[in-house]
């Protein structure tokens, strides 16, 4: 009988034993935001007069349920513009400058530009710059625009882990897309 | 917790004190008889042995063994015949009394061990379809994933997310519709994801026993769907070691595989048997008939032990397992947006092939788990014992992804996308007993708490805390050619999820209860054909995924989000099935009709998600009536002593009611066509088999339209073909078996598949398995 006990206190113990108190805490802590997020993306254009446009879209939540706000891309006819697209996580503190990454790794990246609508005629977008590979990185750009229309422009930024980089757009994956509704002014 | 540790301490006291009284020192004599399970005939010099007694002895040419002055108790009968599948049972002794053992021979499958006087056995699902891989049938498909060594049953297929990361699915359900058992503990995981693989070292396992259908009485409400039940081997009775150790190699993913198994017995009295288990799987990336699949490899360890220690009539088990695997996930399903993912389509092959290798990169799964388990039987009287069964799992999921930017390598190398630590405590404690003659039951009670805990840079789901409470009872009558099973089950489950969102930690304390029923009958109307038929009713509470998901779905860019709002989900299954056997014809098949009530499922909405990376679809979980219906058959012809030939196929109808839509990602009708032979001796070689399978998958033409990308891929058919033997190096035996799958190197895309739109599923396969029984020490009798 005393065997009986031994045995059955052992099992009990053991099974105490292997109890821990609390496993899930009651306020988990909220997930640390390390990993990047594109919230913005900026594109700044300047004319042959210096005179400076912009347009932003901006989601600061990401994925979150806010949608994103979209800024207008409000252009003049018959202009040259220089532009550049600029690329930031503002949930950073200080704001972390993506594009900087984007073009210190240039040989791994690819803008893409096009257009919808009637400006679709009405521009001539032309990337500038091209990595060490001498293939085109387009985060830069020049711009023509002819007559009054209306449209969208879309930026793609394409990326390749493990592919070879191609001026093909289907190939790589996208890191950024985002469409700007735009309109050539009189 | 500790309440419920305090309940299962005085129920423990509670029983030591109805043992307190001495025990009469009555004798009894048991009288054995071994007979042919098909045949029916007694079979001479079978050895029968009786662990606790250390008697050992020969069937005389009646086929007869008695043995005197056993003390009253439960006694563990091993019967051994060659050219027969070595039997144990467990029987309680209490009056003079013969036991009839019927054993199956080699030649057939393991089918239910019919003894006449059933004596322990309580309710065990007899009114479902159950089928049984037995050692053997395991031992030749050694080296596959869990999934791919049940997918010869007819009814199961298998859902992929790359070679290596496969779940079954029976008629239609897997994830959280289908309980998996390893070694008598519900297995705990995240088996919500259908990109979660079963988590289970395959080696673990002598036999599996799956049931198809609700089996929800005795195994839970996520029952539902089946069970998958993992048996270890039975614990050693006779006193030594012995050891079973495994080697495979594969060709196509460079497999290499190494299993030991090593088991032992000791002390005549009051034995203590043990068992140690370890494995090793290693595997590169597997290869398309086209290409390489690119970061496919796995790489697995796992190990388990456990103790058994009887003391007359009180047993007692320990083990613990741990299982961790690093399974890369195919680099060109890493994709950016949907997009990307029609692109992908297009092209038709994947963006991203490199040469063999067995490295393992982003993005990459590493799954933990752990199993801790102790189980306390006490034999009460004849046909009744007490058994108090105490788990605790935990389980660790980390997803790694691949880094957006170089400069953030190191990052994503060390920190995963999402991490999940689960803990799960599961406590249940039964009482098998018997009403009358011809009545026996189980009446139990059954207690989980569960924690999550999220972390990584993106969790998907939020942290949260369940407890779920049970309470069943099921009995099975059986007298003469009629057996009848009826269950019962309550379950109250409450969980608190703490969501995590910008403005604070929100909880949503929830509570879920339901009845479960399960009832059925079975008729066996001659020597041949047996009958039977069942219908049940289960639910389930909506998963913590379902409700709370919030996330990017890389693989098939597409947006989840949870519905807090569903409500639970509830089935009545019913089912009918035939068994016909005679020496040469074995057929089975089965119908049923599932109809589930709230189904729950991701629906497609006509508002996409916009982000930064463009517009993703969205779905949202919602649900609806639906129905699965089909038939599973089999049928098998022996011609003459050597061949023999076969097929099963199964066939599944499953519809949305509500919407009278189909259902989405439901598996193909197949067929499987098999050839056999085999030669008990041939030279110096012993049990030689041939087999030759052919299985064709139709092409699934039930799909919502517009919902997927690119419709089901279209119908395939891919051959194996299995050697074995068994020789002997000295006096060591070997079982050595060679496997070719996807012979003809057949290139193709299941539709269960879900890589199916970046690549082809893998070619040819030839994998070589060796396995030796080694005796370390046996004692003398």
């Amino acid at each position: 009988m005393k065997k009986l006990f031994l045995v059955i206190s052992l099992a009990s113990i053991s099974i105490i034993a292997c109890k821990k108190d609390d496993d899930t805490p009651d306020n988990p802590t909220p997930p640390a935001n390390e990993s990047e997020i594109i919230t913005t993306v900026k594109l700044l254009l300047t004319d042959s007069n210096g005179n400076q446009v912009s347009a932003t879209w901006r989601d600061l939540d990401g994925t979150g349920p806010q949608q994103p706000i979209i800024g207008n891309l409000n252009l003049k006819k018959q202009q040259y513009y220089m532009g550049k697209v600029l690329l930031l996580d503002e949930t950073k503190m200080p704001v972390d400058t993506i594009s900087n990454e984007v073009a210190d790794e240039a040989e791994a990246h690819q803008f893409f530009y096009s257009f919808t609508g009637t400006a679709s005629s009405n521009t001539t977008l032309t990337r500038i710059g091209v990595d060490a590979n001498n293939l085109p990185v387009g985060m830069n750009f020049s711009l023509i625009t002819a007559d009054t229309s209306n449209g969208s422009l879309t930026i793609v930024l394409k990326h390749y882990d493990g592919i070879a980089k191609s001026t093909d757009p289907t190939i790589g994956e996208t890191d950024v897309q985002v469409t700007f509704p735009l309109s050539i002014l009189p | 917790m500790y309440k419920s540790l305090i309940t299962l301490w005085l129920m423990v006291n509670v029983c030591l004190l109805a043992f307190a009284g001495t025990l009469p020192p009555k004798r009894f004599s048991l009288t054995i008889q071994v007979v042919d399970s098909i045949s029916g005939n007694p079979l001479e010099a079978a050895s029968i042995t009786i662990a606790e007694t250390h008697f050992s002895a020969i069937t005389n040419a009646l086929g007869n063994v008695r043995i005197d002055s056993l003390v009253k108790g439960s006694y563990t009968l091993q019967c051994a015949y060659i050219g027969y599948h070595s039997q144990q049972k467990l029987v309680w002794l209490d009056h003079d009394q013969t036991i009839v053992l019927a054993v199956c021979p080699e030649s057939h499958h393991l089918h239910e061990v019919e003894i006449t006087t059933h004596r322990d056995e309580g309710p065990n699902y007899a009114v479902q379809t159950r089928s049984v891989l037995d050692a053997q049938q395991l031992e030749r498909t050694r080296g596959l994933t869990l999934a791919d060594q049940l997918k010869h049953v007819p009814g199961i297929t298998l859902m992929s997310t790359g070679p290596a990361i496969t779940k079954p699915v029976i008629r239609g359900l897997h994830s959280n519709r289908l309980v998996t058992v390893n070694n008598g503990v519900r297995q705990e995981g995240q088996q919500w994801g259908a990109d979660h693989g079963t988590e289970i070292d395959p080696f673990a396992a002598n036999s599996i026993e799956i049931i198809k259908g609700a089996a929800s009485v005795t195994y839970g409400s996520e029952a539902m769907g089946g069970v998958v039940r993992l048996i270890p081997p039975p614990f050693r009775t006779t006193r030594g070691i012995t050891s079973l150790a495994q080697l495979q190699g594969a060709t196509n993913n460079g497999l290499m595989a190494a299993s030991m198994l090593v088991e032992g017995a000791h002390f005549r009295k009051n034995t203590l048997s043990w068992r140690a288990q370890g494995s090793l799987r290693k595997a590169g990336d597997s290869r398309s008939p086209e290409y390489v699949l690119s970061n496919t490899g796995f790489e697995e360890e796992s190990g388990s032990y456990a103790v058994h220690y009887a003391i007359r009539k009180i047993h007692l088990e320990f083990a613990q397992s741990y299982y961790h695997s690093q399974l890369g996930i195919l680099r060109s399903a890493h994709i950016g947006n949907p997009t990307d993912l029609t692109n992908a389509i297009q092209s038709g092959k994947p963006a991203y092939v490199a040469p063999f290798t067995y490295a393992i990169e982003n993005p990459k799964q590493d799954v933990t788990h752990r199993i801790t388990s102790a189980v306390l039987t006490i034999y009460l009287k004849r046909n009744w014992h007490v058994g108090m069964q105490y788990s605790r799992q935990l389980n660790d999921r980390e997803e790694y992804d691949r880094a957006p930017r170089a400069s953030q390598i190191d990052l994503y190398n060390t920190k995963p996308a999402y991490q999940m630590s689960l803990t799960t405590n599961l406590a249940e404690l039964y009482v098998q007993h018997s009403i009358g003659k011809y009545i026996k039951g189980k009446l139990g009670i059954s207690y989980m708490n569960q924690g999550n805990v999220s972390a990584g840079l993106q969790p998907i789901i939020p942290n949260f805390k369940a407890y779920t409470y049970g309470v069943y009872l099921m009995e099975k009558w059986q007298h003469g050619r009629w057996m009848a099973e009826a269950g019962l089950r309550f379950d109250w489950r409450e969980q608190t999820p703490f969501v995590y969102s910008r403005t604070g930690t929100q909880t949503d304390y929830r509570t879920y209860s339901g009845l479960t029923i399960v009832t059925g009958g079975a008729y066996t109307l001659n020597e041949h054909i047996h009958l039977q038929a069942n219908i049940s009713s289960a639910w389930r509470p909506p998963s913590i995924n379902e409700l709370y998901s919030y996330g990017l779905h890389g693989g098939t860019a597409t947006f989840e989000i949870g519905n807090p709002n569903l409500n639970r989900e509830s089935c009545v299954n019913s089912e009918a099935g035939i068994v016909f056997n005679t020496a040469d014809w074995q057929a089975e098949a089965s119908v049923y009709r599932n109809f589930f009530t709230g189904f729950i499922y991701n629906l497609p909405q006509p508002q996409p998600i916009l982000t930064v990376r463009g517009a993703f679809p969205l779905l949202n979980r919602v649900q609806d009536n639906a129905v699965l219906q089909g038939i599973d058959a089999s049928l098998n012809r022996n011609l003459g002593k050597r061949f023999s030939v076969g097929v099963n196929g199964a066939y599944l109808y499953a519809q949305n009611t509500s919407d009278n839509i189909p259902l989405i990602m439901m598996p193909a009708n197949r067929l499987r066509l098999m050839l056999g032979y085999k030669e008990d001796q041939f030279w110096k070689l012993n049990n030689l088999f041939a087999s030759f399978e052919y299985t064709f998958v139709a092409e699934q033409k039930r799909y919502p339209a517009g919902t997927d990308l690119i419709a089901p891929p279209p119908a395939y058919g891919l051959a194996d073909v299995n050697v074995g033997f068994e020789a002997h190096i000295g006096k060591q035996p070997l079982r050595i078996s060679i496997s070719a799958y996807n012979l003809l190197n057949t290139s193709y895309r299941d539709y269960l598949s879900r890589f199916r739109y970046y690549a082809l599923d893998p070619g040819f396969n030839l994998m070589l398995r060796v396995a030796a029984p080694i005796n370390f020490y046996q004692p003398k009798t």
